[in-house]
C-alpha cells in the first residue's frame, strides 16, 4: 500500500494510532491486542528437569554424561605418525627401507645402462658362445665365466675348486656368489684376508687387469682400492666370514657419487652392528636368567609339568623293561626244562 | 470495537516500563551468568510468558513444553552469551523461533491428534465475561494472522509479540532490513484490507 508511510507503520505496530488515520483503526486495534497478550501472558510452569537443571548450575555442562562416539575415545593416529612412531622405535625399517631404495635405484640403472659390465650370473661370455671380443672383455669375461658354465680355459682353477675353498658367505645375490668363485680362482692357498679384500667390491676392469697380470700379489690389490681396504678390515678370522658390503663404485652407476646412498648405507651398517651386539648379550645371557624369566612369563609351571610326564614316561619305560625281561626268563625256563612243562600238562 | 483489549499498554508509560524492564533484564542476566539462580528465575517469568505467546501464536503444538525447552537451551548456553539486554531478548526469541520451526516440521510430518486447548486457562482474566471476549478475540487474532504469508507473520509477531527491532528481525530471520520493512508494510496493508472487507460484508 502506497499509504502507508514507514512513521504509520511503526505506529501501528507499537500500539498507536496515526494521527488522520481512522482507516487503520481496525488493524491498530489487533496490534494491540497483540501487544496486551504479550503482557498478559503468564509464564508457564517450570518442568522439573529444567528446574533441577537450573539447580544442577552451570557446572554440570562442563562434564557431560554423554558418552564420545567410539571413533573419538581415542586420539587419532595418523598414518604419517604411525609410521614416525614406528621408525623411531628402531633404526632398522628405516635402514632397510633406505637400503631397499638404493637398490632399487641401482637396478634400475642398471637395467638402464644395459646392466653391469661384470654380471655374471647373467652374463655369458661371448667368447663361449664364438663371438669375438676385445683384449678388455677377454679379461673380464675370463673371470666372470669362471662361475658360469662355460669356463674358458685361460683360467687356471676349476669351479669345483672354487667351490671347495670359498667360505660359505652371507646370503647374498648371485653375483656374490660368482665373485666369490673368481676370488678363489685367483689365489686357491692364499691367506683369508687375501679372499676377503676381493669380495669387497667387484673389481673393475683395470683391476681386473691388474689381477689377471700378477696373479697372487695380494698386497698390491689391498693398496689399490680404498673399498677393499675397508672390507678387509670387517673380515672376521674366526669364523670365516666375511660381511657383505654394497659396493659403491665398480658399477656403470657409481653411488659414490650419491651422498644419499652413501649415509643410508652408513646408517644400515650402524643398525646391523647394534642388532648384532643386542644379540650377542642375548646369548650371553645365563640359564638361570632364562628360568627366571620363563618362570616369571608362567613357562615355568610348564616346565615342571613336563618334567612330570617325563619321570611317568620313564617309570613306564622300566616297567615295560622289566616285563621283558619276566617275559624272556620265562621264555628260557619253558625251553629249558620241557618235561616240567609236560609233566604239568599231564 | 472489533476487538476487546483489556489492557492498553500503549503509550510514553508503557515506553518508560519497557526501558526500565530493560535495563532490570540486563542485571539479571550478567547475575545469571554468575550462577545466580534466582536471577535466572527472575528472567524466566519475565520473558518466559513472551516466548509462550509468540509461540502460541505461531500455532505451536504444546507452547508451555516449547517454552521449557528454551530456556533450558539458554541455560546451558548462558555461559556463552556475550552481549546486552536487548541481545540477549533477541537471542531468546531466536531459539524460540528455531524451536517452532523445528515444531512445525515435526507436526507436519505426524498428524496432529489434539488442537491446542490450553489458550482459555493462559488467557483467563478472573471475570467471566472478559474470558469469553478474550477467548473470541484471541481465535479473531489467530485467524486474522492467517491472512498473512509466513514471512510476514513471523515479521508482525517479532516485532510487535517479541519487541525487537527491524535490525533485530533482519539479524534472526537471515534478511536484508529493507525486506524486513517492506514485509511488515505489506503485511500491515494485507490486515487491513481485509478487515475492511470484512467491515464492508458485515
Amino acid at each position: 500500500m502506497g499509504d502507508l508511510s514507514e512513521r504509520d507503520v511503526e505506529d501501528v505496530l507499537g500500539g498507536l494510532q496515526p494521527p488522520g488515520r481512522d482507516d487503520l483503526a481496525h488493524v491498530v486495534e489487533l496490534t494491540t491486542w497483540l501487544h496486551a497478550s504479550r503482557e498478559i501472558e503468564p509464564p508457564p510452569a517450570m518442568r522439573d528437569d529444567l528446574f533441577s537443571q537450573i539447580e544442577a548450575g552451570h557446572g554440570a555442562y562442563q562434564r557431560s554424561s554423554r558418552r564420545r562416539p567410539a571413533h573419538l575415545r581415542h586420539p587419532r593416529v595418523g598414518t604419517g605418525r604411525l609410521v614416525r612412531q614406528t621408525l623411531a622405535g628402531s633404526g632398522r625399517p628405516i635402514a632397510s627401507i633406505a637400503a631397499a631404495a638404493v637398490l632399487l635405484v641401482g637396478v634400475i640403472l642398471a637395467v638402464r645402462s644395459g646392466g653391469p659390465q661384470r654380471e655374471p650370473s647373467a652374463f655369458v661370455s661371448p667368447s663361449a658362445d664364438g663371438v669375438p671380443t676385445s683384449g678388455d672383455d677377454t679379461s673380464s669375461t675370463s673371470t666372470s665365466a669362471a662361475s658360469t658354465t662355460t669356463s674358458p680355459p685361460e683360467t687356471s682353477t676349476a669351479p669345483e675348486a672354487s667351490a671347495t675353498t670359498v667360505p660359505d658367505p652371507e646370503p647374498s645375490p648371485t653375483a656374490q656368489d660368482t665373485r666369490e668363485s673368481t676370488r678363489s680362482s685367483d689365489t686357491t692357498s692364499a691367506d683369508p684376508r687375501s679372499r676377503a679384500d676381493g669380495d669387497s667390491a667387484p673389481p673393475t676392469t683395470e683391476e681386473e687387469r691388474g689381477a689377471s697380470d700378477d696373479d697372487g700379489d695380494d698386497g698390491s690389490e689391498e693398496d689399490s682400492s680404498g673399498g677393499r681396504a675397508q672390507a678387509s678390515s670387517r673380515y672376521d678370522p674366526d669364523d670365516g666370514t666375511t660381511p657383505w658390503t654394497l659396493p659403491l663404485s665398480g658399477w656403470a652407476f657409481d653411488l659414490s657419487d650419491w651422498p644419499a646412498a652413501s649415509d643410508l648405507l652408513a646408517a644400515l651398517g650402524d643398525v646391523e652392528e647394534t642388532d648384532d651386539a643386542a644379540d650377542a648379550e642375548d646369548d650371553a645371557g645365563s640359564d638361570d636368567q632364562r628360568r627366571k624369566r620363563r618362570a616369571g612369563n608362567g613357562e615355568g609351571e610348564r616346565d615342571r609339568l613336563d618334567e612330570g610326564e617325563r619321570e611317568r614316561d620313564r617309570v613306564d619305560e622300566d616297567e615295560r623293561e622289566r616285563d621283558r625281561v619276566d617275559e624272556r626268563e620265562s621264555d628260557r625256563q619253558d625251553d629249558g626244562d620241557p618235561d616240567e612243562e609236560g609233566s604239568r600238562a599231564d | 470495537m472489533l476487538i476487546h483489549s483489556p489492557t492498553h499498554p500503549a503509550g510514553a508509560t508503557a515506553v518508560t516500563l519497557r526501558r526500565q524492564r530493560g535495563l532490570e533484564l540486563g542485571r539479571l542476566v550478567s547475575e545469571a551468568r554468575q550462577g545466580s539462580i534466582k536471577a535466572f528465575d527472575d528472567i524466566y517469568r519475565s520473558l518466559a510468558g513472551q516466548v509462550a505467546s509468540y509461540l502460541r501464536w505461531h500455532r505451536a503444538t504444546d507452547p508451555d513444553g516449547l517454552t521449557n525447552d528454551v530456556f533450558a537451551q539458554v541455560h546451558r548456553n548462558l555461559q556463552r552469551f556475550e552481549g546486552d539486554e536487548h541481545g540477549f531478548r533477541s537471542w531468546v526469541f531466536t531459539i524460540a523461533h528455531h524451536r517452532m520451526i523445528d515444531d512445525r516440521r515435526r507436526a507436519n510430518r505426524q498428524p496432529r491428534v489434539q488442537d491446542d486447548l490450553g489458550v482459555e486457562e493462559h488467557m483467563g482474566l478472573g471475570d467471566v465475561e472478559d474470558d469469553a471476549f478474550a477467548v473470541l478475540a484471541h481465535d479473531r487474532v489467530r485467524d486474522l494472522l492467517t491472512v498473512l504469508s509466513p514471512d510476514q507473520r513471523d515479521v508482525v509477531l517479532l516485532r510487535i509479540v517479541a519487541d525487537l527491532s527491524v535490525e533485530e528481525v533482519a539479524r534472526m530471520l537471515d534478511k536484508r532490513e529493507g525486506a524486513i520493512k517492506a514485509l511488515q508494510h505489506r503485511a500491515l496493508a494485507a490486515l487491513r484490507r481485509h478487515l475492511d472487507r470484512v467491515a464492508g460484508a458485515a
